[in-house]
Protein backbone atom coordinates (compact mmCIF):
# COMPACT_ATOMS: atom_id res chain seq x y z
CA UNK A 1 0.00 0.00 0.00
CA UNK A 2 3.06 2.23 -0.05
CA UNK A 3 2.09 3.42 -3.50
CA UNK A 4 -0.64 5.60 -2.02
CA UNK A 5 1.78 7.65 -0.01
CA UNK A 6 4.19 7.86 -2.93
CA UNK A 7 1.43 9.14 -5.19
CA UNK A 8 0.90 12.05 -2.83
CA UNK A 9 4.41 13.42 -3.15
CA UNK A 10 3.52 16.19 -5.56
CA UNK A 11 6.27 18.47 -6.82
CA UNK A 12 6.74 21.67 -4.86
CA UNK A 13 5.19 24.80 -6.28
CA UNK A 14 5.17 28.29 -4.90
CA UNK A 15 2.47 28.80 -2.26
CA UNK A 16 0.29 31.13 -4.27
CA UNK A 17 0.41 29.11 -7.47
CA UNK A 18 -0.35 26.04 -5.38
CA UNK A 19 -3.40 27.75 -3.91
CA UNK A 20 -4.66 28.83 -7.34
CA UNK A 21 -4.13 25.32 -8.58
CA UNK A 22 -6.07 23.85 -5.67
CA UNK A 23 -8.99 26.17 -6.36
CA UNK A 24 -9.10 25.34 -10.06
CA UNK A 25 -8.65 21.62 -9.32
CA UNK A 26 -11.62 21.73 -6.98
CA UNK A 27 -13.70 23.56 -9.60
CA UNK A 28 -12.80 20.84 -12.09
CA UNK A 29 -13.77 18.18 -9.58
CA UNK A 30 -17.18 19.81 -9.16
CA UNK A 31 -17.44 19.93 -12.96
CA UNK A 32 -16.77 16.18 -13.07
CA UNK A 33 -19.59 15.58 -10.58
CA UNK A 34 -21.96 17.78 -12.59
CA UNK A 35 -20.91 15.92 -15.76
CA UNK A 36 -21.72 12.58 -14.14
CA UNK A 37 -25.11 13.93 -13.11
CA UNK A 38 -25.86 15.09 -16.67
CA UNK A 39 -24.72 11.74 -18.03
CA UNK A 40 -27.05 9.96 -15.63
CA UNK A 41 -29.92 12.23 -16.71
CA UNK A 42 -29.24 11.50 -20.40
CA UNK A 43 -29.14 7.76 -19.67
CA UNK A 44 -32.48 8.01 -17.88
CA UNK A 45 -33.97 9.60 -21.00
CA UNK A 46 -32.59 6.78 -23.13
CA UNK A 47 -33.57 3.80 -20.98
CA UNK A 48 -36.61 2.83 -18.93
CA UNK A 49 -34.36 0.89 -16.57
CA UNK A 50 -32.59 4.03 -15.38
CA UNK A 51 -34.66 6.31 -13.17
CA UNK A 52 -34.14 10.02 -13.65
CA UNK A 53 -31.86 11.65 -11.08
CA UNK A 54 -34.63 14.02 -10.02
CA UNK A 55 -37.01 11.15 -9.27
CA UNK A 56 -34.23 9.37 -7.38
CA UNK A 57 -33.50 12.40 -5.19
CA UNK A 58 -37.24 12.87 -4.63
CA UNK A 59 -37.64 9.27 -3.50
CA UNK A 60 -34.61 9.61 -1.23
CA UNK A 61 -35.90 12.89 0.25
CA UNK A 62 -39.29 11.36 0.99
CA UNK A 63 -37.69 8.47 2.91
CA UNK A 64 -35.89 11.09 5.01
CA UNK A 65 -39.15 13.03 5.43
CA UNK A 66 -41.16 10.05 6.68
CA UNK A 67 -38.20 8.73 8.67
CA UNK A 68 -38.15 5.29 7.03
CA UNK A 69 -34.50 5.69 5.99
CA UNK A 70 -33.13 6.03 9.52
CA UNK A 71 -33.35 2.36 10.54
CA UNK A 72 -31.46 0.94 7.51
CA UNK A 73 -29.05 3.90 7.48
CA UNK A 74 -28.38 3.47 11.20
CA UNK A 75 -27.88 -0.29 10.83
CA UNK A 76 -25.33 0.08 8.02
CA UNK A 77 -23.40 2.96 9.61
CA UNK A 78 -23.44 1.16 12.97
CA UNK A 79 -22.11 -2.09 11.46
CA UNK A 80 -19.35 -0.29 9.56
CA UNK A 81 -18.23 1.76 12.58
CA UNK A 82 -18.31 -1.13 15.06
CA UNK A 83 -16.65 -3.50 12.57
CA UNK A 84 -13.95 -0.98 11.77
CA UNK A 85 -13.34 -0.25 15.47
CA UNK A 86 -12.89 -3.98 16.22
CA UNK A 87 -10.56 -4.35 13.23
CA UNK A 88 -8.53 -1.33 14.37
CA UNK A 89 -8.20 -2.58 17.97
CA UNK A 90 -6.94 -5.97 16.72
CA UNK A 91 -5.16 -4.95 13.52
CA UNK A 92 -2.98 -2.03 14.61
CA UNK A 93 -1.25 -3.78 17.56
CA UNK A 94 -0.81 -7.07 15.68
CA UNK A 95 0.50 -5.26 12.59
CA UNK A 96 2.90 -3.32 14.83
CA UNK A 97 4.23 -6.49 16.48
CA UNK A 98 4.66 -8.26 13.13
CA UNK A 99 6.40 -5.22 11.70
CA UNK A 100 8.78 -4.78 14.63
CA UNK A 101 10.09 -8.33 14.82
CA UNK A 102 11.88 -9.78 11.82
CA UNK A 103 11.16 -13.34 12.94
CA UNK A 104 7.45 -12.83 13.62
CA UNK A 105 7.25 -11.02 10.28
CA UNK A 106 8.76 -14.02 8.51
CA UNK A 107 6.30 -16.31 10.30
CA UNK A 108 3.08 -14.35 9.82
CA UNK A 109 3.60 -12.27 6.64
CA UNK A 110 2.59 -15.07 4.25
CA UNK A 111 -0.47 -15.88 6.37
CA UNK A 112 -1.61 -12.24 6.45
CA UNK A 113 -0.90 -11.77 2.72
CA UNK A 114 -2.79 -14.98 1.92
CA UNK A 115 -5.74 -13.90 4.07
CA UNK A 116 -5.69 -10.53 2.29
CA UNK A 117 -6.18 -12.32 -1.04
CA UNK A 118 -9.17 -14.39 0.11
CA UNK A 119 -12.65 -13.02 -0.64
CA UNK A 120 -13.52 -12.85 3.06
CA UNK A 121 -17.21 -12.50 2.31
CA UNK A 122 -17.53 -16.28 1.81
CA UNK A 123 -17.20 -16.57 5.59
CA UNK A 124 -20.38 -14.56 6.07
CA UNK A 125 -22.65 -17.64 6.32
CA UNK A 126 -20.52 -18.86 9.23
CA UNK A 127 -20.83 -15.46 10.93
CA UNK A 128 -24.59 -15.69 10.43
CA UNK A 129 -24.58 -19.04 12.23
CA UNK A 130 -22.59 -17.58 15.11
CA UNK A 131 -24.23 -14.15 15.54
CA UNK A 132 -27.64 -14.72 13.97
CA UNK A 133 -29.09 -12.47 11.29
CA UNK A 134 -28.62 -8.86 12.36
CA UNK A 135 -26.19 -6.02 12.92
CA UNK A 136 -23.85 -8.30 14.91
CA UNK A 137 -23.09 -10.51 11.92
CA UNK A 138 -22.72 -7.43 9.69
CA UNK A 139 -20.27 -5.79 12.09
CA UNK A 140 -18.28 -9.03 12.40
CA UNK A 141 -18.10 -9.17 8.60
CA UNK A 142 -16.77 -5.61 8.47
CA UNK A 143 -14.17 -6.43 11.14
CA UNK A 144 -13.02 -9.62 9.39
CA UNK A 145 -12.71 -7.76 6.10
CA UNK A 146 -10.85 -4.72 7.45
CA UNK A 147 -8.42 -6.35 9.87
CA UNK A 148 -5.98 -7.73 7.27
CA UNK A 149 -5.50 -4.55 5.21
CA UNK A 150 -4.95 -2.66 8.48
CA UNK A 151 -2.34 -5.21 9.60
CA UNK A 152 -0.57 -5.10 6.22
CA UNK A 153 -0.24 -1.32 6.11
CA UNK A 154 0.70 -1.02 9.81
CA UNK A 155 3.46 -3.62 9.40
CA UNK A 156 4.68 -1.86 6.24
CA UNK A 157 4.65 1.44 8.13
CA UNK A 158 6.73 0.10 11.02
CA UNK A 159 9.27 -1.33 8.59
CA UNK A 160 9.57 2.01 6.82
CA UNK A 161 10.47 3.87 10.05
CA UNK A 162 14.04 5.11 9.84
CA UNK A 163 16.36 2.96 12.00
CA UNK A 164 17.75 6.17 13.49
CA UNK A 165 14.52 6.91 15.37
CA UNK A 166 14.62 3.91 17.77
CA UNK A 167 18.26 4.84 18.49
CA UNK A 168 17.12 8.37 19.28
CA UNK A 169 14.52 6.93 21.66
CA UNK A 170 17.17 4.87 23.39
CA UNK A 171 19.55 7.81 23.70
CA UNK A 172 16.75 9.84 25.29
CA UNK A 173 16.02 6.81 27.52
CA UNK A 174 12.32 6.90 26.73
CA UNK A 175 10.08 4.25 28.24
CA UNK A 176 8.49 1.61 26.03
CA UNK A 177 5.14 3.38 25.93
CA UNK A 178 6.81 6.70 25.16
CA UNK A 179 8.82 5.11 22.34
CA UNK A 180 5.62 3.87 20.74
CA UNK A 181 3.50 6.99 21.23
CA UNK A 182 6.15 9.69 20.76
CA UNK A 183 8.42 8.10 18.14
CA UNK A 184 6.70 5.32 16.20
CA UNK A 185 3.15 6.63 15.90
CA UNK A 186 4.13 10.08 14.53
CA UNK A 187 6.67 8.54 12.15
CA UNK A 188 4.10 6.03 10.93
CA UNK A 189 1.20 8.49 10.66
CA UNK A 190 0.97 8.43 6.84
CA UNK A 191 0.86 4.65 6.54
CA UNK A 192 -1.54 4.44 9.48
CA UNK A 193 -3.82 6.81 7.58
CA UNK A 194 -3.60 4.57 4.51
CA UNK A 195 -4.55 1.65 6.73
CA UNK A 196 -7.50 3.55 8.18
CA UNK A 197 -8.75 4.64 4.76
CA UNK A 198 -8.47 1.24 3.12
CA UNK A 199 -9.79 -0.57 6.20
CA UNK A 200 -12.78 1.74 6.29
CA UNK A 201 -13.53 1.29 2.58
CA UNK A 202 -13.28 -2.47 2.75
CA UNK A 203 -15.47 -2.62 5.87
CA UNK A 204 -18.12 -0.55 4.07
CA UNK A 205 -18.03 -2.69 0.91
CA UNK A 206 -18.26 -5.94 2.85
CA UNK A 207 -21.07 -4.77 5.12
CA UNK A 208 -23.07 -3.93 1.99
CA UNK A 209 -22.30 -7.29 0.33
CA UNK A 210 -23.41 -8.92 3.60
CA UNK A 211 -26.59 -6.81 3.47
CA UNK A 212 -27.33 -8.24 0.05
CA UNK A 213 -26.95 -11.78 1.36
CA UNK A 214 -28.97 -11.65 4.58
CA UNK A 215 -29.85 -8.81 6.94
CA UNK A 216 -32.66 -7.46 9.08
CA UNK A 217 -32.05 -3.87 8.05
CA UNK A 218 -29.45 -2.03 6.02
CA UNK A 219 -28.99 0.19 2.99
CA UNK A 220 -27.95 -2.74 0.78
CA UNK A 221 -31.10 -4.61 1.76
CA UNK A 222 -33.21 -1.48 1.13
CA UNK A 223 -31.75 -1.11 -2.38
CA UNK A 224 -32.34 -4.78 -3.12
CA UNK A 225 -35.95 -4.59 -1.85
CA UNK A 226 -36.63 -1.48 -3.90
CA UNK A 227 -35.32 -3.34 -6.95
CA UNK A 228 -37.55 -6.31 -6.12
CA UNK A 229 -40.60 -4.03 -5.98
CA UNK A 230 -39.45 -2.27 -9.16
CA UNK A 231 -39.29 0.99 -7.19
CA UNK A 232 -36.37 2.13 -9.35
CA UNK A 233 -36.24 5.78 -8.14
CA UNK A 234 -35.78 4.60 -4.54
CA UNK A 235 -33.15 2.05 -5.58
CA UNK A 236 -31.12 4.72 -7.39
CA UNK A 237 -31.67 7.08 -4.47
CA UNK A 238 -30.17 4.56 -2.03
CA UNK A 239 -27.26 3.92 -4.41
CA UNK A 240 -26.59 7.67 -4.52
CA UNK A 241 -26.73 7.87 -0.73
CA UNK A 242 -24.22 5.03 -0.38
CA UNK A 243 -21.95 6.49 -3.04
CA UNK A 244 -22.08 9.84 -1.23
CA UNK A 245 -21.18 8.17 2.08
CA UNK A 246 -18.23 6.43 0.43
CA UNK A 247 -17.12 9.57 -1.42
CA UNK A 248 -17.46 11.89 1.58
CA UNK A 249 -15.67 9.51 3.95
CA UNK A 250 -12.90 8.89 1.45
CA UNK A 251 -12.35 12.51 0.53
CA UNK A 252 -12.24 13.48 4.22
CA UNK A 253 -9.65 10.78 5.01
CA UNK A 254 -7.75 11.51 1.79
CA UNK A 255 -7.56 15.23 2.58
CA UNK A 256 -6.39 14.47 6.13
CA UNK A 257 -3.75 12.14 4.67
CA UNK A 258 -2.54 14.87 2.30
CA UNK A 259 -2.36 17.40 5.10
CA UNK A 260 -0.34 15.00 7.26
CA UNK A 261 2.01 14.31 4.35
CA UNK A 262 2.37 18.05 3.63
CA UNK A 263 3.03 19.01 7.25
CA UNK A 264 5.87 16.51 7.39
CA UNK A 265 7.82 18.16 4.61
CA UNK B 1 33.54 -7.10 -5.69
CA UNK B 2 34.42 -10.43 -4.16
CA UNK B 3 34.00 -8.87 -0.74
CA UNK B 4 30.43 -7.92 -1.61
CA UNK B 5 29.65 -11.42 -2.84
CA UNK B 6 31.27 -12.86 0.25
CA UNK B 7 29.19 -10.60 2.45
CA UNK B 8 26.02 -11.52 0.62
CA UNK B 9 26.78 -15.20 1.03
CA UNK B 10 27.32 -14.69 4.73
CA UNK B 11 24.08 -12.77 5.06
CA UNK B 12 22.19 -15.41 3.14
CA UNK B 13 23.75 -18.08 5.30
CA UNK B 14 22.37 -16.35 8.35
CA UNK B 15 19.00 -15.61 6.80
CA UNK B 16 18.20 -19.13 5.64
CA UNK B 17 17.89 -20.89 9.02
CA UNK B 18 15.78 -17.98 10.31
CA UNK B 19 13.47 -18.29 7.30
CA UNK B 20 13.33 -22.04 7.64
CA UNK B 21 12.55 -21.77 11.33
CA UNK B 22 9.83 -19.22 10.56
CA UNK B 23 8.31 -21.48 7.89
CA UNK B 24 8.40 -24.40 10.30
CA UNK B 25 6.67 -22.38 13.01
CA UNK B 26 4.12 -21.09 10.49
CA UNK B 27 3.15 -24.58 9.35
CA UNK B 28 3.18 -25.71 12.95
CA UNK B 29 0.64 -23.01 13.81
CA UNK B 30 -1.56 -23.89 10.83
CA UNK B 31 -1.52 -27.61 11.57
CA UNK B 32 -2.01 -26.92 15.29
CA UNK B 33 -5.10 -24.79 14.62
CA UNK B 34 -6.53 -27.49 12.35
CA UNK B 35 -5.90 -30.19 14.98
CA UNK B 36 -7.46 -28.03 17.68
CA UNK B 37 -10.54 -27.50 15.49
CA UNK B 38 -10.69 -31.24 14.84
CA UNK B 39 -10.63 -32.02 18.57
CA UNK B 40 -13.10 -29.26 19.50
CA UNK B 41 -15.62 -30.26 16.81
CA UNK B 42 -15.31 -33.98 17.59
CA UNK B 43 -15.79 -33.25 21.29
CA UNK B 44 -18.86 -31.16 20.49
CA UNK B 45 -17.47 -27.89 21.87
CA UNK B 46 -18.18 -26.23 18.50
CA UNK B 47 -21.66 -26.77 17.09
CA UNK B 48 -21.68 -28.86 13.87
CA UNK B 49 -23.95 -26.18 12.38
CA UNK B 50 -21.00 -23.78 12.51
CA UNK B 51 -17.97 -25.90 11.75
CA UNK B 52 -17.36 -29.47 10.70
CA UNK B 53 -14.15 -31.36 11.56
CA UNK B 54 -11.30 -30.55 9.10
CA UNK B 55 -10.89 -34.26 8.31
CA UNK B 56 -14.50 -34.36 7.16
CA UNK B 57 -13.94 -31.27 4.98
CA UNK B 58 -11.10 -33.14 3.28
CA UNK B 59 -13.37 -36.15 2.64
CA UNK B 60 -16.04 -33.88 1.21
CA UNK B 61 -13.44 -32.23 -1.04
CA UNK B 62 -12.34 -35.62 -2.34
CA UNK B 63 -15.93 -36.49 -3.23
CA UNK B 64 -16.75 -33.03 -4.66
CA UNK B 65 -13.76 -32.29 -6.87
CA UNK B 66 -14.27 -35.09 -9.48
CA UNK B 67 -17.96 -34.24 -10.04
CA UNK B 68 -18.96 -32.53 -13.32
CA UNK B 69 -20.86 -29.92 -11.29
CA UNK B 70 -17.59 -28.82 -9.68
CA UNK B 71 -15.92 -28.75 -13.10
CA UNK B 72 -18.62 -26.44 -14.43
CA UNK B 73 -18.51 -24.14 -11.39
CA UNK B 74 -14.72 -23.93 -11.44
CA UNK B 75 -14.72 -23.24 -15.19
CA UNK B 76 -17.32 -20.46 -14.81
CA UNK B 77 -15.47 -18.81 -11.92
CA UNK B 78 -12.00 -19.08 -13.44
CA UNK B 79 -13.07 -17.80 -16.87
CA UNK B 80 -14.97 -14.91 -15.26
CA UNK B 81 -11.90 -14.01 -13.18
CA UNK B 82 -9.60 -14.13 -16.20
CA UNK B 83 -11.88 -12.10 -18.49
CA UNK B 84 -12.44 -9.48 -15.76
CA UNK B 85 -8.72 -9.26 -15.10
CA UNK B 86 -7.84 -8.85 -18.79
CA UNK B 87 -10.45 -6.09 -19.22
CA UNK B 88 -9.26 -4.42 -15.99
CA UNK B 89 -5.64 -4.66 -17.15
CA UNK B 90 -6.22 -3.17 -20.61
CA UNK B 91 -8.50 -0.35 -19.41
CA UNK B 92 -6.42 0.26 -16.28
CA UNK B 93 -3.16 0.58 -18.23
CA UNK B 94 -4.80 2.92 -20.75
CA UNK B 95 -6.29 5.03 -17.96
CA UNK B 96 -2.94 5.11 -16.13
CA UNK B 97 -1.12 6.27 -19.28
CA UNK B 98 -3.78 8.95 -19.80
CA UNK B 99 -3.48 10.18 -16.20
CA UNK B 100 0.29 10.37 -16.64
CA UNK B 101 0.14 12.13 -20.03
CA UNK B 102 -2.33 14.74 -18.76
CA UNK B 103 -1.13 15.55 -15.22
CA UNK B 104 -4.01 17.99 -14.62
CA UNK B 105 -6.52 15.20 -15.25
CA UNK B 106 -4.53 12.99 -12.89
CA UNK B 107 -4.71 15.60 -10.14
CA UNK B 108 -8.40 16.35 -10.63
CA UNK B 109 -9.53 12.74 -10.94
CA UNK B 110 -7.30 11.24 -8.24
CA UNK B 111 -9.78 11.59 -5.36
CA UNK B 112 -12.47 9.96 -7.48
CA UNK B 113 -10.22 7.09 -8.47
CA UNK B 114 -8.99 6.64 -4.91
CA UNK B 115 -12.66 6.48 -3.91
CA UNK B 116 -12.91 3.68 -6.44
CA UNK B 117 -11.26 1.56 -3.77
CA UNK B 118 -14.17 2.33 -1.46
CA UNK B 119 -16.98 2.69 -3.92
CA UNK B 120 -19.15 -0.35 -3.47
CA UNK B 121 -19.39 -0.88 -7.24
CA UNK B 122 -21.44 -3.96 -6.53
CA UNK B 123 -24.31 -1.63 -5.63
CA UNK B 124 -24.83 -1.24 -9.32
CA UNK B 125 -25.47 -4.96 -9.53
CA UNK B 126 -29.27 -4.58 -9.69
CA UNK B 127 -28.87 -1.87 -12.33
CA UNK B 128 -26.48 -3.95 -14.40
CA UNK B 129 -28.70 -6.97 -13.93
CA UNK B 130 -31.54 -4.95 -15.39
CA UNK B 131 -29.39 -3.65 -18.25
CA UNK B 132 -27.37 -6.75 -19.14
CA UNK B 133 -29.55 -9.59 -17.85
CA UNK B 134 -28.81 -12.50 -15.54
CA UNK B 135 -25.56 -13.72 -17.08
CA UNK B 136 -21.84 -13.28 -16.52
CA UNK B 137 -21.94 -9.69 -17.88
CA UNK B 138 -22.67 -7.78 -14.65
CA UNK B 139 -20.16 -9.83 -12.65
CA UNK B 140 -17.44 -9.31 -15.24
CA UNK B 141 -18.12 -5.59 -15.36
CA UNK B 142 -17.99 -5.18 -11.57
CA UNK B 143 -14.89 -7.37 -11.09
CA UNK B 144 -13.15 -5.58 -13.98
CA UNK B 145 -13.90 -2.18 -12.40
CA UNK B 146 -12.44 -3.36 -9.11
CA UNK B 147 -9.31 -4.69 -10.86
CA UNK B 148 -8.87 -1.51 -12.89
CA UNK B 149 -8.38 0.92 -9.99
CA UNK B 150 -5.07 -0.30 -8.52
CA UNK B 151 -3.69 -0.96 -12.02
CA UNK B 152 -4.48 2.58 -13.21
CA UNK B 153 -3.07 4.19 -10.04
CA UNK B 154 0.22 2.26 -10.04
CA UNK B 155 0.65 2.80 -13.78
CA UNK B 156 0.39 6.54 -13.26
CA UNK B 157 2.81 6.50 -10.33
CA UNK B 158 5.25 4.18 -12.16
CA UNK B 159 5.34 6.29 -15.32
CA UNK B 160 5.90 9.42 -13.24
CA UNK B 161 8.85 7.66 -11.62
CA UNK B 162 10.59 6.81 -14.93
CA UNK B 163 13.97 8.55 -14.94
CA UNK B 164 13.97 11.74 -17.04
CA UNK B 165 17.17 10.60 -18.75
CA UNK B 166 15.25 7.78 -20.43
CA UNK B 167 12.89 10.26 -22.09
CA UNK B 168 15.92 12.21 -23.32
CA UNK B 169 17.56 9.04 -24.54
CA UNK B 170 14.48 8.10 -26.55
CA UNK B 171 14.40 11.54 -28.11
CA UNK B 172 18.12 11.54 -28.91
CA UNK B 173 17.91 8.22 -30.76
CA UNK B 174 14.80 9.40 -32.62
CA UNK B 175 12.64 6.61 -31.27
CA UNK B 176 9.23 6.32 -32.89
CA UNK B 177 6.18 6.60 -30.67
CA UNK B 178 5.74 2.85 -30.72
CA UNK B 179 9.38 2.23 -29.84
CA UNK B 180 9.18 4.86 -27.11
CA UNK B 181 6.28 3.09 -25.39
CA UNK B 182 7.26 -0.53 -25.98
CA UNK B 183 11.06 -0.38 -25.72
CA UNK B 184 11.61 2.44 -23.23
CA UNK B 185 8.59 3.06 -21.01
CA UNK B 186 7.31 -0.51 -20.73
CA UNK B 187 10.55 -2.11 -19.51
CA UNK B 188 11.33 0.85 -17.24
CA UNK B 189 7.92 0.95 -15.58
CA UNK B 190 7.03 -2.76 -15.42
CA UNK B 191 8.68 -3.52 -12.06
CA UNK B 192 6.76 -0.65 -10.48
CA UNK B 193 3.48 -1.45 -12.23
CA UNK B 194 3.53 -5.12 -11.30
CA UNK B 195 2.43 -4.73 -7.64
CA UNK B 196 -0.65 -2.90 -8.93
CA UNK B 197 -1.30 -5.65 -11.48
CA UNK B 198 -1.01 -8.22 -8.71
CA UNK B 199 -3.50 -6.30 -6.57
CA UNK B 200 -5.76 -5.98 -9.62
CA UNK B 201 -5.76 -9.74 -10.11
CA UNK B 202 -6.56 -10.31 -6.43
CA UNK B 203 -9.42 -7.81 -6.70
CA UNK B 204 -10.72 -9.61 -9.80
CA UNK B 205 -10.79 -12.84 -7.75
CA UNK B 206 -12.48 -11.13 -4.79
CA UNK B 207 -15.01 -9.32 -6.99
CA UNK B 208 -15.93 -12.42 -8.96
CA UNK B 209 -16.32 -14.76 -5.99
CA UNK B 210 -18.16 -12.15 -3.90
CA UNK B 211 -20.63 -11.36 -6.69
CA UNK B 212 -21.23 -15.05 -7.37
CA UNK B 213 -21.79 -15.48 -3.67
CA UNK B 214 -24.54 -12.86 -3.53
CA UNK B 215 -26.64 -13.35 -6.60
CA UNK B 216 -25.29 -15.61 -9.32
CA UNK B 217 -26.71 -19.04 -10.07
CA UNK B 218 -23.39 -20.69 -10.94
CA UNK B 219 -19.76 -20.60 -9.85
CA UNK B 220 -17.72 -21.49 -6.78
CA UNK B 221 -18.85 -18.43 -4.81
CA UNK B 222 -22.49 -19.28 -5.51
CA UNK B 223 -22.07 -22.81 -4.08
CA UNK B 224 -21.01 -21.44 -0.68
CA UNK B 225 -24.24 -19.48 -0.31
CA UNK B 226 -26.25 -22.29 -1.89
CA UNK B 227 -25.11 -24.92 0.63
CA UNK B 228 -25.60 -22.45 3.48
CA UNK B 229 -29.25 -22.08 2.48
CA UNK B 230 -29.53 -25.86 2.08
CA UNK B 231 -28.12 -26.19 5.61
CA UNK B 232 -25.35 -28.50 4.36
CA UNK B 233 -22.56 -27.13 6.54
CA UNK B 234 -20.05 -29.79 5.42
CA UNK B 235 -20.39 -28.98 1.72
CA UNK B 236 -20.41 -25.26 2.50
CA UNK B 237 -17.09 -25.56 4.31
CA UNK B 238 -15.67 -27.66 1.47
CA UNK B 239 -16.43 -24.83 -0.99
CA UNK B 240 -15.10 -22.21 1.45
CA UNK B 241 -11.86 -24.21 1.56
CA UNK B 242 -11.79 -24.30 -2.25
CA UNK B 243 -12.08 -20.49 -2.30
CA UNK B 244 -9.36 -20.15 0.35
CA UNK B 245 -6.97 -22.53 -1.42
CA UNK B 246 -7.61 -20.91 -4.81
CA UNK B 247 -6.89 -17.41 -3.44
CA UNK B 248 -3.78 -18.52 -1.59
CA UNK B 249 -2.42 -20.29 -4.69
CA UNK B 250 -3.12 -17.24 -6.89
CA UNK B 251 -1.45 -14.99 -4.33
CA UNK B 252 1.57 -17.30 -4.08
CA UNK B 253 2.05 -17.49 -7.85
CA UNK B 254 1.79 -13.72 -8.22
CA UNK B 255 4.22 -13.15 -5.34
CA UNK B 256 6.75 -15.51 -6.95
CA UNK B 257 6.31 -13.77 -10.31
CA UNK B 258 6.73 -10.37 -8.68
CA UNK B 259 9.93 -11.50 -6.99
CA UNK B 260 11.32 -12.65 -10.33
CA UNK B 261 10.35 -9.43 -12.15
CA UNK B 262 11.78 -7.21 -9.44
CA UNK B 263 14.99 -9.20 -9.30
CA UNK B 264 15.47 -8.43 -12.98
CA UNK B 265 15.33 -4.77 -12.07
CA UNK B 266 18.06 -4.99 -9.44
Amino acid sequence: MSLDTKALAAPRVSARRARNQTVSDNLWRIAVLVGLFVLWWLLSLASDLVASPFAAFDALASTFADGSIYRPLGATVNAVLVGFAIAAVIGFPLGYVIGRSKFLGAVFDPIVAGAFAIPRVVFFPVLLQIFGVGVGAQAAMGALAAVFPIMVSTAAGVRAVSPLLPKLARSLSLTRVQTVTKIYVPAMAPSLMVGIRIGFSIALINVIIADFFAARAGLGLLALRAYGQLDLPLMYGVIVLLALIALAGNIALWALERRLAASRR
Amino acid sequence: MTAVIEQRRVRRGNALPMKRKAALLRWGIIVGVLLLLEVLTRAGAISPAIFVPPSEIIWRLISIVPTPQFGRDAWVSLSTILISFVIGLVVGLALGVFLWKVPAAGRVLEPFIVTGYAMPTLLFYPVLLALLGLNAGPIILIAATMALVPIALTTMVALNAVKPILHKLAKSVNASNRQYYLKVLLPAATPLIFPGVRLGFIYAVIGTIAMEFILAARGIGFRVGFYYRELQTGNMWAYIMIVVVLSVIVNGLLTALERRIRRDML
